[in-house]
Order: C-alpha cells, then structure tokens, then sequence
C-alpha cells in the first residue's frame, strides 16, 4: 500500500515538472551565485546557491509558468557539510 | 517587396519589433537598415536571438546578446534592430544554438560566435564567448569545403561536400554520435560515421538527426522522450553512434525541436515524434510508458489535408508551410507561439491567419516567423 502510494506521489509530483536536470547541466554565475539552465522560451530556469543549501530543488523560470526539478546531491551543498569538511582539516 | 511577420517569446527583442512583448498573433518587424527588403533566403533563431539571411548571401541578427551570439559590439546589452555581422558575407547556411551561431559560406568555410562554454564554438582558441566570428581552421574538416553546419542547445555540427560529418560541443547524451561528455572550451570537431554519405543534419536540445544521400535518417544522442524515434531501455536513453531508421523512406527534410522531431516526404507528408505533452507532434498519441507518456518513438503522421513544403520546429512547438503559401502551428502556447491570439496549448495544427502568401518559414526557440510577399 505504502509502496503503491508512493508510486501515485512520484507521477503526479513529475507531471508538474518541464524536466529533471542534473545540477551538472546548469551553469554556474558567480556575479549572482546563482545556477541557470536554458528555458525553451528564451529565458533562464535558475536556483540559487543558497536555495540549493537549503535544499530547494525546484527551479523557476522568471517569464513563464515552467519549473524545472534540479537533480542534485544535497549534502554537497548543506552547511553542515562545508563546516565538518572544514574543521576536517584540523583534525 | 517582403516583409516579416513575427510571433512568440520576445524577453530580449528576439521578435525584431522594438519592443519586448511577447506576441501572441503575427506582428510586422521594424524597418532595419535595408531600404527593400526582399529577397530573403532563411529566418529563425536560437535561445532568445534571431537571423534573417538574405539571398546576397548577408545575415543580419537581432535579441539576446549575453554572450555575443549575435555579434553585437557590446556583449551583454540585447541588441533591438537587426544589424548585420561585421565580416560576414556569401553566407549559405546559418544556424542558431541557445547562445551560440555558426554559419557557413558559398565557399565552404565555417565562422563560429557566441558562447564557447560547451566547446560548442569548435576552435582551439580558449574563450568563454566571444562576439567576434572565428574562421575555423578547414584542416578540421580535411580541408574539405562545407556544405552544411547545425546547432543544438549546447553542441554544433557540419559536413562537408563530400558527405564527411564533424561534430563538437556537449556529448553528455550521446548528441555527437560519439562518446562524449560536457566538453570544454579548445576541442576541434570530430568526423562521425565514416561510411556514409551525409547531405545536411539538424540538432535538438541533446539530439542529433543526420540525413543521408538515399533520403535516410540516422539518429544519435538523447531518446528520453523518444526524439531518436528508436526503442530502447528506459533507464539507457542515450543513443551513442547514429543508427538508422529503418521504417523511414523519401525524407526531403528534417527538423529538430529540443526534445521533439519532425520529417516531411517527397510527397509532402509530415511525420512527428519524440515530446508530445504540450502539443509539440499535433496528432494523436497513445500514451505510452515514456516519461508517463510525455513522449513517443512512434513515427506518425500529422493530419494536415494539403500537401506541405517546408517543416520548422521551435523549442516545443512546430511550424509548417504549405503548398499553397498557408501556415500552420502546433504545440507550445504559453508565449504565443501558435499565433492564434491565445496562450493554450495547440494538439492539432492550426491555420495561422495571415493575408499575404507567405514564402518562408522559420522558429527560434520561443519564437515563430512567416516571411510574406506584399505589394508596395
């Protein structure tokens, strides 16, 4: 049941979604720390790096309705992460 | 005398009507500095910039200019009327990637501009963008003279009078009919499928179409929507080396959406596959297991009651010209690109109206253009 439930959740949750792009395909801004991805009607979906931090997956075109689902490992991005990689080093 | 009906997406002037309003029904481009326009070989564009090539063999080029794929002189500021590329003339052929423009010329040499992030510009020069057309070196292509370029979203194309193909840009998904990856600004084209005779070849989002002397498809690259029209495992979508479609005959001309394709016959039939949720194939689809029915590798015919002379694809709608100089549209409306007035998706093609006989068509990404013959 919980498995057949699950199923129904991921269909309708991708439906909503122009596409699934791999943060991999974005470019990277460092002027607005933000990544973009060509949106077919001529602008930009685009996330940011902290929204990415926060673990925002959802990129959003500035002129149209579409959204796009950023495909991304979290812990790359998280706080946390960059914290203990840092104080990693004086370990 | 001609004139240019534009419609669609215009964030950055790509429609050629000084203004930034997306249009939702064709609308006359502004003056620019020909005092007749006329004669006009090809019009269309890439991610948010537009060419207009003239049969003199000049192009001129207007919209997004970020990363000087239109060759403005300042990269960055859009650039509102259509102004033609210093250096630039005898064009052939032109083609627009998402930020990057590649042409070729009457006598078969190659200029690239615009975004080289990707390696999508195919020179050895290290640059990010540039707004300056590059020569690239013909002892990349054998020396060779070129007869046709191509450009996808990210990646780029060629072949030679000989039939030879060379690709370059990003290869992550199979679209350079060979192993690739995201690529890197400084790698040269690469010849693909030895042993067959290319005439022209056409690029999508993250897929490739070639077209062959005997009028076959071979297809590389991104299938995740069926856009290669092959079957093949749902979690491997990238086709790596062309193959060839073997239920396809009689093929005039192709054409590549991002995540869609269309054929015309020599009888003048049109065929759609690939990305079908927002109209882009207008005809039916049963819906299959891809992408929860989002896209089909089934080669189809689109109804249309008379015969058809010219197929164009946007980035998710389509475009066609008829025999007798109508045009229809289909797909992707959120910005007008189906010039009905409306912003509802198109399954089915619709007659665009338009008064004057139209001569040529052409797609950006978002955008759509009808060339007409008027009377002064």
């Amino acid at each position: 049941m919980e498995l057949l439930l699950l199923d129904y959740f991921s269909e309708v949750t991708m439906s909503v979604f122009h596409d699934e792009v791999e943060i991999e395909d974005f470019e990277w801004d460092p002027d607005t720390e933000s990544y973009y991805y060509p949106c077919p009607c001529g602008d930009q979906f685009v996330i940011t790096l902290q929204e990415l931090e926060d673990g925002e997956e959802i990129a959003t075109c500035p002129s149209c309705s579409l959204i796009v689902r950023v495909v991304y490992d979290v812990d790359q991005f998280s706080h946390k992460e960059v914290a203990i990689s840092q104080t990693g080093l004086t370990v | 005398m001609q004139a240019i009906l534009a419609w669609g997406s215009n964030n950055h002037y790509q429609l050629a009507i000084c203004n930034q309003d997306d249009q939702s029904i064709p609308h006359i481009t502004a003056p620019f500095d020909r005092t007749h326009v006329c004669n006009i070989a090809s019009i269309g564009g890439g991610g948010a910039h537009t060419f207009i090539q003239f049969v003199d063999g000049s192009v001129y080029l207007c919209g997004w200019n970020k990363d000087g794929q239109t060759a403005g002189s300042t990269i960055f500021n859009d650039v509102i009327v259509p102004t033609p590329v210093l250096g630039i003339s005898q064009v052939k052929r032109i083609a627009c990637g998402w930020t990057h423009t590649l042409v070729c010329t009457i006598e078969g040499v190659v200029f690239t501009w615009g975004s080289n992030t990707f390696g999508q510009l195919g020179t050895d020069k290290i640059v990010a963008y540039t707004n300056k057309p590059i020569l690239l070196d013909p002892s990349a292509f054998n020396e060779e003279a070129i007869s046709s370029i191509a450009c996808g979203m990210r990646h780029s194309g060629c072949v030679s009078i000989t039939g030879r193909v060379y690709s370059w840009g990003s290869g992550n998904k199979g679209q350079l009919g060979r192993e690739g990856n995201h690529a890197i600004p400084g790698v040269l084209g690469v010849e693909i499928l030895k042993d067959t005779h290319i005439i022209d070849l056409y690029m999508g989002n993250g897929h490739s179409l070639l077209l062959s002397e005997n009028r076959k498809i071979f297809v590389c690259g991104d299938n995740s929507y069926g856009q290669c029209g092959l079957e093949c495992a749902l979690d491997k979508p990238y086709i790596l080396k062309p193959v060839k479609l073997e239920n396809v005959d009689a093929v005039v001309k192709i054409d590549c959406g991002w995540q869609h394709s269309l054929l015309l016959t020599e009888k003048g039939e049109v065929y759609s596959w690939g990305r079908c949720d927002y109209g882009q194939l207008g005809r039916e689809v049963i819906s299959g297991k891809i992408k929860e029915g989002k896209g089909t590798t089934d080669i189809k015919r689109v109804g249309l009651s008379c015969k058809i002379v010219d197929i164009k694809c946007g980035a998710q709608h389509s475009i066609v010209l008829s025999e007798n100089s109508q045009v229809y549209v289909w797909g992707w409306n959120e910005h007008g690109m189906c010039g009905n007035g409306k912003e509802e998706n198109v399954h089915r093609p619709v007659l665009v109206n338009i008064k004057d006989k139209v001569v040529r068509i052409g797609c950006g990404n978002g955008t759509s253009f009808a060339v007409i013959e008027c009377v002064l």
